[in-house]
Formats: structure tokens, sequence, C-alpha cells
């Protein structure tokens, strides 16, 4: 967690760039959240595809992303990793900021297993927790 | 309407076991919510190379997520997500780091 699953309109997209946006959001996402990076998951996928996972693109977008991430971030958060990953999505696709759409998710902590524990919620004492046991290996994150 | 969707790496080994983990995730189906495991609709989405990255690398991870009751007991669904971590690991030799099980109440919020 979290997870940031992209839908970009075929043939728009290398792995050179999915890559620098995969990076993006990881630094995007644990700059916003202070969460670390061991477990902010990108995935890619172009529409019509076999491995088609987040639907058919808007339209007049090019690009989707959608994450799930934990309940429990402000809005404001929210708002700024929507807003600086819409912009370097637009950037890496060299495309308009309006062709891309971005939107978040939230799943609650309790719903969700990651490295065999159920996740605590953000900003908790079991969060903090929980973070200094794993240092080494990752912590929840999302 | 998919039971679970499960998203895997192509070529990885969830990819390759998928025949015993569905047979996996129907069983616990089954014990943990009395599912009919004929009857139970699982969806694979296979992320192709370079396309899937976990912490700015190429990813191993596998995400298992399913639709359960609202309101579900929160020890229920942690039966239901220990079983399931459980299997992956069992199955595929993947760490616990390298599954990620959901179980949302209501509908998915995205099918295939």
């Amino acid at each position: 967690m979290p997870i940031y699953r992209t839908t970009i309109r075929e043939g728009l997209s290398n792995e050179e760039q999915r890559a620098r946006i995969a990076d993006e959001i990881v630094r995007i996402h644990c700059g916003v959240t202070g969460a670390p990076q061991s477990f902010v998951n990108a995935y890619f996928s172009e529409p019509g595809g076999p491995e088609t996972g987040s639907g058919e693109l808007p339209e007049g977008k090019v690009a989707l992303v959608h994450a799930t991430i934990r309940a429990g971030r402000t809005d404001a958060n929210k708002a700024e990793i929507v807003s600086d990953l819409t912009h370097f999505v637009a950037e890496v696709l060299d495309c308009p900021a309006e062709k891309v759409a971005v939107v978040t998710n939230d799943i609650p902590a309790s719903w969700c297993m990651e490295g065999g524990i159920v996740l605590p919620d953000p900003g908790t004492p079991e969060e903090a927790e929980w973070k200094k046991r794993d240092q080494s290996c990752g912590a929840p994150t999302g | 309407m998919n039971d679970y969707v499960c998203l895997i790496q192509e070529g990885q080994s969830a990819d390759q076991s998928r025949e015993a983990l569905a047979e996996g995730l129907k069983n616990i189906g089954m014990e943990c919510f009395g599912d009919n495991p004929a009857a139970t609709e699982i969806g694979w989405v296979v992320v192709r190379k370079g396309f899937g990255f976990t912490a700015g690398e190429p990813s191993t991870t596998s995400v298992v997520e399913r639709s359960v009751a609202v309101g579900l007991p929160q020890d229920q669904r942690e039966v239901f997500l220990k079983k399931t971590s459980d299997l992956w690991q069992q199955v595929t030799d993947c760490t616990g780091n390298e599954v990620m099980v959901m179980a949302w109440d209501g509908p998915l919020p995205i099918q295939l």
C-alpha cells in the first residue's frame, strides 16, 4: 500500500517514461505523507489490454491514475498528491495537464494485510511503532 | 462480477501458479464465507514486464482483492486476510511483503 494504477493511452508511453512516473509516484507519495518507500506500488496498463485493471480512459483523457491509499490522509495531502502527479504525468507524456486525471480512493487500513500484518491507521502510535520496528525492510505506506 | 481480483506480474511465480492459487482462494472463500467454490469467479490482472514497479523497481508484488459483506466483523476479516496471505506465500514462495490482500466492504472499486 499504496497502489497507483495508471492507464495510459495505447502507444503513448514507453518503459523509460513509466519508470520515471513510478519514481515520481514514490517521491510524491512519500514526500506528502511521510511514508517510507518500500511498498509504494505503481502499475500501468493500456485501455483494452489483457492486463487492464483500471478501466477505460474518461473521454478526453490520455492518462488516468487511480490511487488506492489508506484512509486517514488529509484532504490537503490528497489534493497535493493529485496536483503534483497530474502535472508530472502531463510533463512526461508531453500533453496538457487537462488530459490527465488523478483520483484517490481510501481504504481503511484494517481491511488490508501486507507483510503478514493488518496495516495500522496513518498517524497512530501503532503505525509509529511499526515503522520503528520495520525500518530495515519497509513499513506500511499508503 | 468477480469475487476476487488478483493482480500478478507476468511470468512470475504467481502467474505460473494460477490454478493452485484459484483452488486455494475458492477453498478460503468456502471456509470463511460459505462460498460455493464452483460459482466463485476469479479475475486476473497480469501486469506486463515493464509495466509494474514497487518502490520504483520492477515489481514482484501480487495484490489480491475481494468483496466481503458490509460490516464484516474485523476478526473474521483478519482470518480471511491471513489465510490468503499464507496461501500466496506457500504456493508462490513469495515473502509476506510481496503479497497485499484487501477485503473491501461491498463491491470492489475497480472491476475488470
